[in-house]
């Protein structure tokens, strides 16, 4: 009996190799369309995601009756933003080849393009014998973990006055210049810091430490406000919160997640006034090789319950944005010196203060139901610098909540100023008490009753002055800078609760001097209008500071200054002429009032006359109605000339186009204005908030190891491209992103909520994942999603 | 008694066939599989007097510096890139010019960079010059844990009239030599 043995071999090895054939065949089937891909997971498998990829063939409909709800951001996802956003700034100092961390601070990063909002003595110091050579920027990448350093900036403008200051990151570790389009930080929003109310919630992030420790997190409600000479509206928001030293400069948010304030202190503070700053020398600052009590201290300790309100800083983040901003230094050599030994004296209160920092009224006693109480002092012998804090108590209380924070004195040597408190549900009802302070000494110390009902204490309000009076006996011009050259002075007040035959004076001073007083018997009624004037014999008042006193029995019922200034023939300061240059006698050159786009400076020119060495001068630049820069400055060209001045950009980048406005002020007095206009007016838009949309961010895995897959691709294509129909041309491709080592990534574009997208996850070596279609719902963002990929 | 068996005529007839069935499917296989590996997609750009094939299913950019860039998305952390671009050149210049200022772009642009050997190299029919060199790229940003690769390049410089022609290959150091059979075939098909 034959076998076939032949032809079972033969069959066998048929289907070896037809099975083998098979095995060699199973790659891509087709050149140009991927295989049949498996959907994307519906259900993450991290605890806290939900499933938001689901691939259904139609759109789910909406029910008419219940309406779109507008996805609202969770808390926990305001907070992770607000925890990206804050980064550690640390100043540096070369010190031979190295570069050495001398200080560190908080700051909030307030663009995507890597702008940074700080204090001025975490970027730039008070010290001018030390300043920082570099500014080095660490980002927070998780919160339970150092933040990484990652960048150097650059200040791009600096109010040291208030304690504020922008960077600007500008190179990467390498000293590489960074393109900054491409940086995609997170950011916050800049808040409304004017719209918070007393226990109002907010949210302070910082490093409290000089390096090592991670991010923390602090709560707290506002607790009061403050205001002061010298900040228009509120100069401090008070928390409760526990907020460490290092945290200066750092982020203060409101619920919805906006900056509203910046914890500012230099370790002031504590349970009682009498904690001193936690003050170390940390650097070799002078270079002996040693660090020692001969080296400059730096601030660590203590905590900060004052926030400084974001609305200041806006002027300071405009001017940034259009890289106008200045950058004032502390000076050059040693810190400024008092003149002689620093005097606070003539306290008075006031309800409030007028618009040009002058006493509403001066007080003895507020009524009940005051919302404010104002102190006005005058003072000599002081300096720019000096540490200076007003401590106020109620019924023998601390109150830490209403007193000013120590900080550096801004005032000049000698003049006026003034401090208050205040509670829009009106100041509680007893004896406050207020304590100034210079360099830890107490200088002066006043009180003032809150309660019982509107007295029939004299009153004068409204004081005001003009140099020239009308025959009706009406005042013209009323104002508090009046023209040098006049020969007398109209002061106009109104009045009430007076009565006749009560004795009055009047005290003028100039300079500080008296130099007259007047008394009489009221005649004029119980309330009305009525002036008194004071002239001189010799010609013209001589330019400078007035003051009148008015005193009702004894008792001082009102007080103003006001400053001569100018000339009978021209105001202080002549009219603005723009120009795009000045030639070497001061003249304008190309002078107009609108300029081609790509100039790089804008001067302008104008006369002065009357003015005093002394005086205060306020440049002020707006574009396109947004201050952008104020430069405070203290007369020093004489009494008559010609003055010019220019803004232009730090980057040396040509201006932006717009609307340019100036501002002139003589102290405090707006004097002139003018406008000018580069190219269109058309301004550059401002930084566009960010868009709208799901963020998505995951992980990519191995199926079999649990591993994360570096090197993955995650590839979002555009609506209506299906993965079949994908002719891999990148303008398909609405994002993708790769995973890092750990194989995780972040597309860095949104989604946008109710449209499809087709979704493809590459990698080598795998299977590739995807699906068409997918919707986008509104669950919060960022959300996160689990991709395990299985090996080819 | 011995036992012999001669096999017939057909059986071996069906045995050699199975043979040749098994051969022709192994190989169509593995036609099929490089086909699909390395296939091809055809483009035209810069007003269409350059073309050229890149992999089929690798990403492609266009633009109008570079031309046009494809890269290979499964190629792990750095994706393995053909470039195409141009750049004018007087008709005195020598090309290595072109490649002179394309490695200073480059350096400033990057970390580490580094020109390794120039060689004078046949693509095509054409003499052209060659170049290889190396940098690392860092990613920078800071949520990310990338960690940096050291990339290797190649720049080939094919003269025109009035122009030089730019082919860029692009490859982490890991697979250059693997994923180099696509830059050869692509600077071999570019046609201008």
């Amino acid at each position: 009996m034959r076998k076939n043995n032949g032809h079972r071999s033969s069959t066998r090895l048929l289907i070896a190799g037809l099975a083998l054939l098979a095995a060699l065949s199973c790659r891509p089937s087709s050149p140009e369309t991927l295989p049949t891909l498996t959907p994307l997971p519906t259900t993450p498998t991290l605890s806290e995601a939900t499933p938001v990829l689901e691939q259904t063939p139609e759109a789910t409909p909406v029910s008419e009756d219940v309406p779109e709800a507008t996805p609202q951001p969770d808390a926990g996802q305001v907070r992770k933003n607000l925890i990206r956003a804050t980064v550690q700034v640390v100043a540096l100092i070369e010190s031979g080849a190295r570069l050495q961390s001398v200080w560190s601070g908080s700051g909030t990063i307030l663009s995507p393009d890597g702008l940074i909002l700080t204090n001025y003595h975490v970027a730039v110091g008070y010290n001018p014998g030390f300043q920082p050579d570099g500014l080095g920027v660490a980002i927070t990448a998780r919160s339970d973990e150092p933040p990484e350093p990652s960048y150097f900036a650059e200040v791009v403008a600096a109010d040291p006055d208030l304690d504020l200051a922008v960077i600007q990151i500008a190179t990467d570790l390498d000293g590489r210049p960074v393109d900054k389009d491409q940086l995609n930080l997170n950011y916050v929003s800049v808040g409304d810091s004017d719209l918070l109310e007393l226990g109002d919630l907010v949210q302070v992030l910082g490093y409290p430490g000089i390096g090592g420790e991670t991010i923390t997190f602090t709560e707290g409600s506002v607790s009061g406000f403050t205001r002061e000479r010298g900040v228009d509206g509120r100069a401090w928001i008070k928390t409760d919160a526990t907020i460490a030293g290092g945290n200066s400069g750092g982020l203060a948010a409101n619920v919805e997640g906006t900056i509203i304030g910046v914890p500012t202190q230099a370790g002031r503070g504590g349970a009682t006034p009498d904690d001193i700053a936690d003050c170390r020398p940390i650097a070799d600052t002078n270079g002996d090789g040693v660090i020692g009590d001969n080296d400059d201290c730096v601030p660590l300790g203590g905590f900060i319950n004052a926030l400084r309100p974001v609305n200041l800083a806006k002027p300071l983040i405009e001017g940034a944005r259009a890289g106008i901003a200045s950058v004032p230094q502390p000076g050059s050599g040693k810190a400024p010196q008092p003149s002689g030994q620093a005097r606070f004296y003539n306290l008075v209160f006031a309800p409030d203060a007028t618009d040009n920092d002058q006493p509403t009224q001066i007080v003895a006693q507020l009524p009940s139901g005051a919302t404010s109480a104002v102190v006005f002092w005058d003072y000599e012998g002081m300096a720019n610098g000096m540490i200076w804090e007003a401590r106020w108590h109620h019924e023998g209380e601390y109150l830490e909540e209403a007193s000013r924070p120590a900080g550096p004195w801004s005032g000049g040597a000698r003049g006026n100023w003034w401090n208050g408190i205040i509670n829009a549900d009106g100041l509680p009802e007893g004896t406050y008490k207020v304590e100034l302070y210079v360099q830890d000494e107490l200088l002066a110390e006043g009180t003032i009753g809150v309660g019982g009902a509107a007295t029939d204490v004299p009153a004068i309000t409204n004081l005001a002055f003009s140099g020239t009076r009308a025959e009706s006996g009406r005042p013209t011009d009323v104002g508090y800078l009046l023209p040098s050259g006049i020969d007398a002075v109209y002061a106009y007040f109104d009045y009430d609760n007076m009565r006749d035959g009560m004795t009055w004076s009047r005290v003028w001073s100039y300079e500080g001097e008296q130099i007259t007083q007047d008394s009489d018997t009221w005649e004029g009624g119980a309330s009305g209008t009525s002036w008194v004037s004071i002239s001189t014999t010799e010609g013209a008042l001589s330019p400078g500071s007035y003051r009148l006193e008015l005193y009702v029995e004894q008792a001082l019922v009102a007080a103003s200054d006001f400053t001569v200034a100018g000339t009978q023939a021209q105001e202080a300061i002549g009219p603005i002429t723009f120009a795009a240059g000045v030639d070497a006698q001061g003249n304008p050159v190309n002078p107009g009032t609108s300029f081609a786009s790509g100039l790089e400076a804008l001067h302008y020119v104008c006369d002065y006359a009357g003015m005093q060495d002394g005086m205060a001068l306020a440049e002020r630049w707006l574009l396109g109605g947004e201050e952008i820069v104020t430069f405070n400055q203290t007369w020093e060209w004489g009494e008559s000339g010609i003055y010019h001045n220019s803004i232009y950009r730090t980057s040396g980048d040509p201006l932006v186009d717009g609307q340019y406005t100036l501002e002139l002020y003589i102290e405090g007095q707006l004097v002139q204005t003018a406008n000018a206009t580069v190219g269109s007016g058309t301004p550059l838009p401002t930084p566009a908030p960010p868009p709208e949309g799901l963020y998505v961010v995951g992980y990519v895995y191995d199926a079999d190891t649990g591993a994360g897959i570096p090197g993955a691709m995650f590839i979002v294509l555009q609506p209506g491209v299906t993965i079949e129909s994908w002719d891999f041309s990148d303008e398909q491709v609405y994002t993708s992103a790769e995973t890092d080592v750990n194989g995780y990534f972040e597309l860095p574009l949104p989604l946008e909520r109710g449209q499809s997208y087709s979704m493809l996850v590459l990698a080598e070596g795998y299977i590739p994942d995807g699906g068409n279609g997918i919707p986008i719902g509104d669950e919060p963002s960022p959300h996160n999603i689990e991709i395990e990929l299985q090996r080819e | 008694m011995i036992a012999s068996k001669t096999t017939p005529r057909r059986d071996r007839w069906a045995d050699w066939a199975v043979i040749l069935v098994v051969v022709a499917a192994l190989g169509l296989g593995f036609l099929l599989r490089e086909n699909t590996l390395y296939s091809y997609s055809s483009f035209a750009v810069g007003d269409g007097d350059i073309s050229g094939c890149v992999p089929a299913n690798w990403l492609r950019e266009y633009g109008d510096d570079p031309l046009l860039q494809a890269r290979d998305p499964r190629s792990g952390a750095f994706n393995t890139k053909l470039v195409l671009r141009t750049r004018p050149l007087a008709p005195e210049m020598e090309p290595i010019l072109a490649l002179q200022s394309l490695a200073m772009e480059r350096a400033d642009a990057v970390n580490a960079f580094r020109a390794l050997e120039t060689d004078q190299v046949a693509v095509g029919g054409r003499t052209a010059i060659q170049r290889t060199f190396t940098y690392v790229q860092a990613d920078r940003n800071p949520y990310l844990d990338r960690l940096p690769v050291v990339v290797k390049g190649v720049d080939v410089v094919l003269q025109d009239a009035g122009r030089v022609i730019l082919v860029t290959y692009l490859a982490s150091v890991d697979t250059f030599d693997r994923d180099y059979r696509y830059f050869r075939d692509f600077v071999e098909s570019i046609a201008f």
